[in-house]
């Protein structure tokens, strides 16, 4: 066992290195704490990719986190359908909408608006298979002022605990019994929208319907104001 | 390797469960619902999403789980569609009693449709 003095010295600054990565600038909380929604609109994502199905195979991904998260979620198929009735047929439309028309017909607290930057096979920059990136910008429905915002890539083969057999196997099973969905980005976005919500820029905080909702803002509240003195 | 195998079996089945009960709410077949209305609309089955969903409250009720926001409405979704407005009605009003965020979109919806 002969460990060269860099390479040891490597060894022993990695996890210092890692730990910098893992804390960068603390996302500001600030308009968040001011506004904490309870309520979000959550429009049909804009794509900026070339598959057809990246829009609505990302919005059926979207409702599960958010709620678990503890928020209301505005039923995201039966606003589609109402503002398509209303001539709005895409998603580039519909983000068009105006807060004050929003907040009339609506009412929602704040109001999700997402962007689909890759959705399977179309990227290309690691050369993998494939991968689902979501951005996402929540939005205060009075003020119009940003709440949060994150993005999110996974990547085919990452997107599993790990890799473990137990975890392939578990993931396989839970896909066949849960869905017959034969998009195989969509349990990807499932994934990525997962992680958007609870890591990007430290992640949305908990809402009103979540267990640890008082905590997170009391642990917030108090961040922010120590990094105010 | 009979034995490994059951232990294999006895762990997802294990996991599946614990999956199942680590989620606030139940989803039921939510999600893929609203992929089918939305992604698939043009070839749905509304009889059979409105069945599925049916039985997603059904088994949330049954197990006294938490029925998701959203739920309801999409169920009042799948009826209009259909051409079924009482029971339009009724699934959207469930809605909003659910869940009061919603009142102002349902109250809407249904004096749009003059419900």
């Amino acid at each position: 066992m002969n460990i060269s003095f860099p390479k040891f010295l490597a060894v022993m600054l990695l996890p210092l290195i890692g730990g910098a990565c893992q804390s960068p600038a603390q996302f500001d909380r600030s308009a968040f704490l001011e506004h904490q929604p309870k309520s979000i609109l959550v429009l049909p994502p804009l794509d900026e990719t070339l598959e057809v199905d990246a829009s609505y195979g990302s919005l059926s991904t979207l409702t599960k986190p958010l709620a678990e998260r503890g928020y209301y979620v505005f039923p995201v198929a039966v606003v589609d359908a109402m503002m398509r009735a209303n001539g709005l047929p895409m998603p580039a439309d519909m983000h068009q909408v105006s807060l004050t028309k929003l907040n009339e017909i609506f009412a929602p607290d704040a109001v999700l608006y997402v962007t689909v930057k890759n959705w399977g096979t179309s990227y290309q920059v690691l050369n993998s298979q494939s991968a689902v990136t979501l951005e996402a910008r929540l939005v205060d429905a009075r003020s119009g002022v940003t709440l949060w915002s994150g993005e999110h890539t996974e990547i085919e083969g990452t997107a599993n605990n790990g890799n473990s057999l137990y975890g392939l196997l578990a993931i396989a099973i839970v896909n066949q019994v849960v869905t017959s969905i034969s998009d195989p980005s969509v349990a990807m976005s499932s994934q990525t929208a997962d992680r958007l919500f609870s890591t990007s820029n430290g992640g949305l905080l908990p809402g009103p319907y979540h267990p640890e909702h008082e905590q997170a803002i009391a642990d917030a509240q108090q961040h922010r104001q120590e990094s105010m003195r | 390797m009979k034995h490994l195998s059951r232990v294999l079996i006895l762990g997802l089945g294990a996991s599946l469960v614990a999956c199942q009960s680590s989620t606030r709410y139940a989803w039921g077949s939510y999600e893929e619902s609203v992929y089918n209305v939305t992604v698939n609309a043009g070839e749905v089955d509304l009889a059979a999403e409105i069945a599925q969903i049916q039985e997603s409250l059904q088994r949330a009720e049954e197990s006294h789980r938490l029925i998701p926001p959203g739920l309801h409405a999409h169920l009042g979704l799948l009826y209009s569609l259909s051409g079924d407005t009482a029971n339009a009605a009724a699934a959207f009003r469930a809605e909003k009693a659910l869940y009061p965020e919603s009142a102002t979109f349902i109250d809407g919806t249904l004096s749009r449709a003059n419900l």
